[in-house]
């Protein structure tokens, strides 16, 4: 008895925590993974006149590092995803530009070369300084931080200016190579989608298993002999009213429901809280009918002795055919989790970075969409299959599957 | 004159088509036991599952206590604290313990105290020789042991009558006699109860009044002794020839 009541409350205040945790993580706003870095400028010589210092930082603020091969200009944010020769313009205007870099992997040529880069009035020659890629980081190491610093002179003054930005490895040509690439690169991606994944389809079927408590109870509803005419109605209309919801939430596709209400109506403002909002709802009507069918499985002898001893249908309801009911659907509830778990990946629509947008980004960034899909169908398969056992484990433990349903003879 | 604990007038129940109580007219004394016997499909049960409203009469009037039973505006839930009912099938909650089991009804609906609550069904586990057994689950348990704490927990609520359906149907023989015996000594003490039972023996042994059913209708009353040595009816002389 002691114990029982002891992992009741354990039980409790985890399903508590959890759906506080859910809220208030569904109620943080996203944060983008790669923070953008700022370049910083400084004077390093001379004390210029406020005109020579003007044309100093209009010229740094112009020149920028171009790639080599594809002559497209590069963002001091697009430094951090370098994995091929730089371009690194040695004039503008009357400012000579010379370039330095921290790196070993990276060599500044000091001989000038002709390269054209397009501009509003054409192709324009300027003349750069090679800076060649000596090494690319392994997969394994991922991406190296380094910092490019350009000086801008011009009257016997200098400004400095410093990017910082990261060599990155390249994913290989080949199928496996890829596959390594993807994991290793993006395991942050995939980490971040997961836990959104997990959040999401965990705090949704706690949430809609309470609703469906509530549905089913509603939906159970008949009004009796006994009961005064303003009741019946009101469990007429109940009965009703879950019936539709079940009909409507069962009946649409969630990737429907979830586009109606964030597209649609705009709810919530947070597209996070909006999916929890859909997941909640929907699972809510599942579980209701489940609850439904256990309910219906419990022998009706049951309720005729709670009710000759005088409980009133609400507690007999509350008191004896619920905890019945509940323990005995918690199996099919487990597994409503474990769908939720696969089925969350329709939120992607209304732009939740889950575990499936996460990996169509990745597959959108190299265009490698078979390596993406593939490490996310494994990972997928790992958190069900993880999921399913661990609920088999918890079902052994309360011995829920052991219980028969309750026929009394 | 004996005061009325219930009293049934032109009692009618029908499930569809089929009618099974035709025009019932029955009183039961306090203090009485009282045994319906019959062939199956006679309507006993019906009638007695009348007595509480598990089954909704069509027509007729039953008071419990010069209550109307059938009065739409009583509150049933307070009427069925004061008639105990037993079940064929024991209809124990299996999610909870025996002693629980016993406590449910006299917290949640007499809202009495709980450690009287808790001394009175132990005291009442005990008279049903049960106490032992009190923190166990009903699975755990044989179906007279079931069958006991039943019992115990009908009397928890302290009823003023008790009704039994057919309460050693489900057992096995050896098992019978262990609630019989529980019966009997309700008996003695002067519980007014209303049994349906197959068990001839018992009936004779134990009641102070048998009701020989048969289609719906109360084909004959009288004590033990004169309904079963010289029955008046021949359908009642014909069952009581099949059954010996």
């Amino acid at each position: 008895m002691m114990k029982k009541r002891i992992v009741f409350k354990i039980i409790k205040k985890i399903i508590i925590s959890a759906i506080v945790l859910g809220v208030i993580y569904a109620l943080s706003s996203q944060k983008t993974p790669e923070n953008s870095l700022q370049a910083i400028t400084s004077i390093v010589e001379g004390t210029p006149s406020s005109e020579t210092l003007a044309v100093l930082e209009i010229a740094s603020e112009m020149v920028v590092p171009y790639n080599y091969l594809n002559k497209q200009s590069l963002s001091s944010t697009r430094l951090t995803q370098l994995s091929g020769d730089m371009a690194l313009p040695s004039q503008y205007g009357d400012v000579s530009i010379t370039w330095v870099s921290d790196t070993e992997r990276m060599t500044i040529d000091s001989e000038l070369e002709n390269f054209s880069v397009a501009s509003p009035q054409g192709s324009v020659n300027i003349l750069i300084y090679h800076a060649r890629i000596l090494s690319l980081p392994t997969i394994l190491q991922g991406s190296k931080n380094f910092t490019l610093t350009a000086y801008f002179h011009y009257n016997d003054a200098t400004l400095m200016k410093t990017y910082e930005g990261a060599l990155v490895a390249v994913m290989p040509a080949d199928f496996f190579g890829g596959v390594l690439f993807t994991i290793v690169r993006y395991s942050r991606l995939f980490f971040e989608g997961m836990i959104t994944t997990l959040g999401l389809s965990l705090t949704g079927t706690i949430i809609g298993f309470i609703l469906a408590l509530i549905l089913v109870f509603l939906r159970i509803q008949t009004p009796s002999f006994h009961d005064k005419k303003g009741i019946s109605v009101l469990k007429k209309a109940g009965s009703s009213f879950a019936k539709g919801y079940i009909t409507l939430f069962r009946g649409t596709p969630m990737i429907v429901q979830a586009s109606f209400f964030w597209y649609g109506l705009g709810l919530f403002g947070n597209a996070l809280l909006c999916g929890l909002f859909v997941v909640s709802l929907n699972t809510a009507a599942y579980i209701a009918e489940i609850l439904r069918g256990s309910i219906n499985a419990i022998d009706k002898g049951q309720t005729e002795a709670s009710r000759s001893l005088g409980l009133s249908q609400v507690q007999t309801m509350r008191y004896v055919i619920f905890p019945q009911s509940v323990k005995n659907s918690m199996p099919a509830i487990g597994n409503e989790f474990v769908i939720n778990v696969k089925d969350t990946a329709v939120l992607s629509v209304i732009g939740i970075f889950e575990l499936f947008n996460q990996t169509t980004k990745v597959a959108g960034i190299h265009y490698r969409q078979l390596e993406a899909y593939l490490v996310v169908a494994a990972i997928y398969l790992v958190l069900t299959y993880t999921i399913t056992k661990i609920l088999q484990k918890v079902e052994k433990r309360f011995d829920l599957k052991t219980i028969d349903l309750p026929s009394s003879v | 004159m004996q005061k009325k604990i219930i009293e049934i007038n032109n009692l009618k129940k029908s499930f569809g088509q089929n009618v099974v109580l035709k025009d019932i007219n029955l009183d039961i004394y306090q203090g009485e036991v009282l045994t319906i016997i019959g062939s199956s499909g006679s309507g006993k049960s019906t009638l007695l599952r009348c007595m509480n409203l598990l089954e909704e009469p069509d027509e007729g009037e039953i008071f419990f206590e010069n209550v109307s039973l059938t009065d739409s505006s009583v509150n049933i839930n307070l009427l069925r604290t004061k008639i105990g009912m037993v079940f064929q099938s024991f209809n124990l909650f299996n999610h909870l313990s025996v002693l629980d089991n016993c406590m449910l009804a006299p917290l949640k609906v007499l809202h009495q105290d709980k450690k009287a609550v808790k001394e009175n069904a132990l005291a009442m586990l005990d008279s049903v020789g049960m106490k032992a057994f009190q923190n166990q689950s009903p699975l755990a348990l044989s179906g007279g042991q079931k069958q006991r704490v039943a019992i115990a927990r009908a009397l928890a609520m302290n009823p003023d009558i008790l009704l039994f359906d057919e309460p050693t149907s489900a057992l096995d023989p050896e098992m019978v006699g262990e609630v019989l015996e529980v019966i009997k000594s309700l008996a003695r003490s002067g519980m007014t109860m209303v049994v349906v039972t197959h068990e001839m023996e018992f009936a004779k042994a134990v009641s102070s009044r048998v009701v020989f059913m048969d289609d719906g209708v109360i084909l004959e009353t009288n004590t033990p002794d004169q309904l079963f040595q010289n029955p008046k009816e021949e359908r009642t002389k014909q069952f009581l020839r099949r059954v010996r």
